[in-house]
């Protein structure tokens, strides 16, 4: 068990869930979570979770549709800031620092703390400008010759640069679909960002655009945290050193990947990555 | 994670009954190879040839469920991609379907042996102790599987603790058959061969001590080959 109280229980079907069962804390943390709750209106999505995001490790969030496993990913760069009915409690920090603090701008915050969604979603503009544009407007080249390399440097990290580097000029749009995901990839390496976070990154591609995903994600932790939605189990067995199963809104379970694979502690895990009834 | 591992609570019902085929499919084979290992022991102490046959043409059965339930093993890894426990449902399932295919070898040697006795007009009955030996491995067999049929770890531990006991009885008739050599030259060529039985029989309790191993694996995930009985129990309580 988490030496964290949770007193809140939830019931479903006849298995309770008490607290988190697993360790939720990491030794050497990017992120540290505690006690977060979320609220649409009246209705709460996220019940007192708390978890840490180890530095230089990819975590896979999973659990079935509407556990909250996307709404906590996107509180930790507060996304959820742009929907008006969703309230955020509790203690989140990057690298001991309050990112829901009233004095810390959004977006610089997700210049550190960076997002790739499910559907790539190239802006309407040149593959060169599509990574240029975060540099840009950060102001993190003084020149052409530095944005030159940024973007290239960027394209090269997320991949791609050897598929792209004779149609810099072409339409970021006109890549396939993987191509246009690792574009996505590139465009929010190119910011400098400490963390990472995907949602479902390869939900929407092939298995062999995936395979190029996930390797490039095995890469990418070298340099970078990452935190990884995804509804493939096999996805998340691949690619992370640490999953966290939610369920109901709760952080049922986290542990070694390696444990929540082949031996889950909590019936909920074991039901869910088997394919049961939960 | 209790001993039930609701093998039929999946959300595909056809993943369920494959599931359900495979774990049929190895009870079957563990019969099979108690019914050859009982029927070895007893045509060797009996001088029964017709029977000894019988062990020896039973072997080809038992081999052909065994690559039955690897393919369906294989299959169901390559199309299901299962984890947790259905993961180690299909581990300890490839893993015992090895051992009880090698108590099958066993069977044979016995069988074999019980022919060649014969051959030359020869029988095992004075030997009580090989009879010992035997039923005691025989009864160990039978526990082995029914804690594999409930997935009894419980028993599994109490099995494994008890090959120890196999050991001894083996040493014994290993004694008792250097004695008989020294004292009687002729009898060398005989002796021998009830030592290879004896040795047989005891392999039968070293692959049944294997399959509890996989039945604690498979309930409990925790890996407690090459340990102490007390480490076992240790790890299953943590």
């Amino acid at each position: 068990m988490s030496d964290l109280s949770f007193t809140e229980n939830l019931t479903s079907s006849d298995i309770t869930i008490e607290g988190t069962v697993g360790k939720v804390v990491a030794e050497d943390a990017k992120m540290s979570m505690r006690n977060v709750n979320v609220f649409y209106a009246d209705k709460q999505a996220i019940k007192n979770v708390s978890l840490d995001l180890a530095r230089n490790q990819v975590t896979a969030l999973i659990g079935p549709s509407g556990c909250g496993k996307s709404t906590f990913l996107r509180c930790l760069n507060r996304m959820n800031d742009t929907i008006p009915i969703c309230r955020v409690e509790g203690e989140l920090l990057l690298e001991e620092q309050d990112i829901y603090a009233k004095n810390l701008d959004p977006v610089l915050l997700r210049a550190r703390v960076g997002m790739v969604f499910q559907k790539p979603n190239p802006f309407p503009k040149s593959i060169y400008d599509n990574v240029a544009y975060g540099p840009k407007i950060h102001g993190l080249a003084t020149n052409k010759a530095e944005l030159d390399e940024i973007v290239i440097s960027s394209l090269q990290k997320a991949g791609l640069f050897n598929e792209v580097k004779d149609r810099l000029d072409s339409p970021g749009t006109g890549l396939s679909g993987g191509q246009q995901q690792r574009l996505c990839i590139a465009r929010t390496i190119a910011v400098s960002p400490e963390v990472i976070l995907m949602d479902e990154p390869a939900s929407a591609l092939d298995p062999i655009a995936t395979a190029v995903i996930e390797e490039l994600i095995d890469e990418l932790k070298e340099k970078y945290t990452i935190a990884i939605v995804t509804h493939s189990m096999q996805q998340a067995a691949r690619v992370s050193q640490t999953t966290a199963y939610f369920h109901m809104g709760q952080l049922v379970e986290m542990g070694k990947t390696e444990q929540i694979f082949t031996n889950p502690v909590h019936t909920l895990t074991e039901n869910y990555i088997t394919g049961r009834f939960g | 994670m209790d001993n039930d591992l609701h093998l039929t609570q999946h959300i595909s019902k056809r993943f369920n009954e494959e599931l359900e085929d495979a774990r049929n499919q190895v009870m079957q084979m563990g019969g099979l190879v108690e019914q050859q290992v009982r029927n070895g022991l007893k045509a060797l102490l009996e001088a029964d040839t017709e029977l000894a046959n019988k062990v020896v043409d039973l072997d080809e059965q038992v081999n052909q469920l065994e690559i039955d339930i690897d393919e369906n093993c294989t299959q169901i890894l390559a199309r299901r991609q299962p984890a947790a426990s259905d993961l180690r449902l299909m581990i300890s399932i490839i893993k015992t379907i090895t051992d009880l295919e090698r108590i099958g070898d066993e069977a044979v040697k016995l069988g074999r042996n019980a022919l060649k006795l014969s051959d030359d007009g020869k029988n095992s009955r004075q030997y009580v102790e090989l009879r010992h030996l035997g039923e005691h491995v025989i009864t160990i067999l039978n526990q082995a599987l029914t804690a594999y049929a409930r997935m009894d770890v419980e028993d599994a531990l109490k099995i494994i603790q008890s090959d120890r006991l196999i050991d001894e009885e083996f040493d014994n008739i290993s004694r008792l058959l250097i004695t008989k050599m020294m004292e009687d030259p002729r009898e060398i060529k005989k002796a021998l061969r009830i030592s290879w039985c004896a040795r047989a029989l005891e392999r039968v309790g070293d692959h049944a001590k294997n399959i509890c191993e996989y039945i604690v694996y498979l309930v409990k995930g925790k890996d407690v080959r090459h340990t102490s009985i007390e480490e076992m129990r240790r790890q299953i309580q943590d």
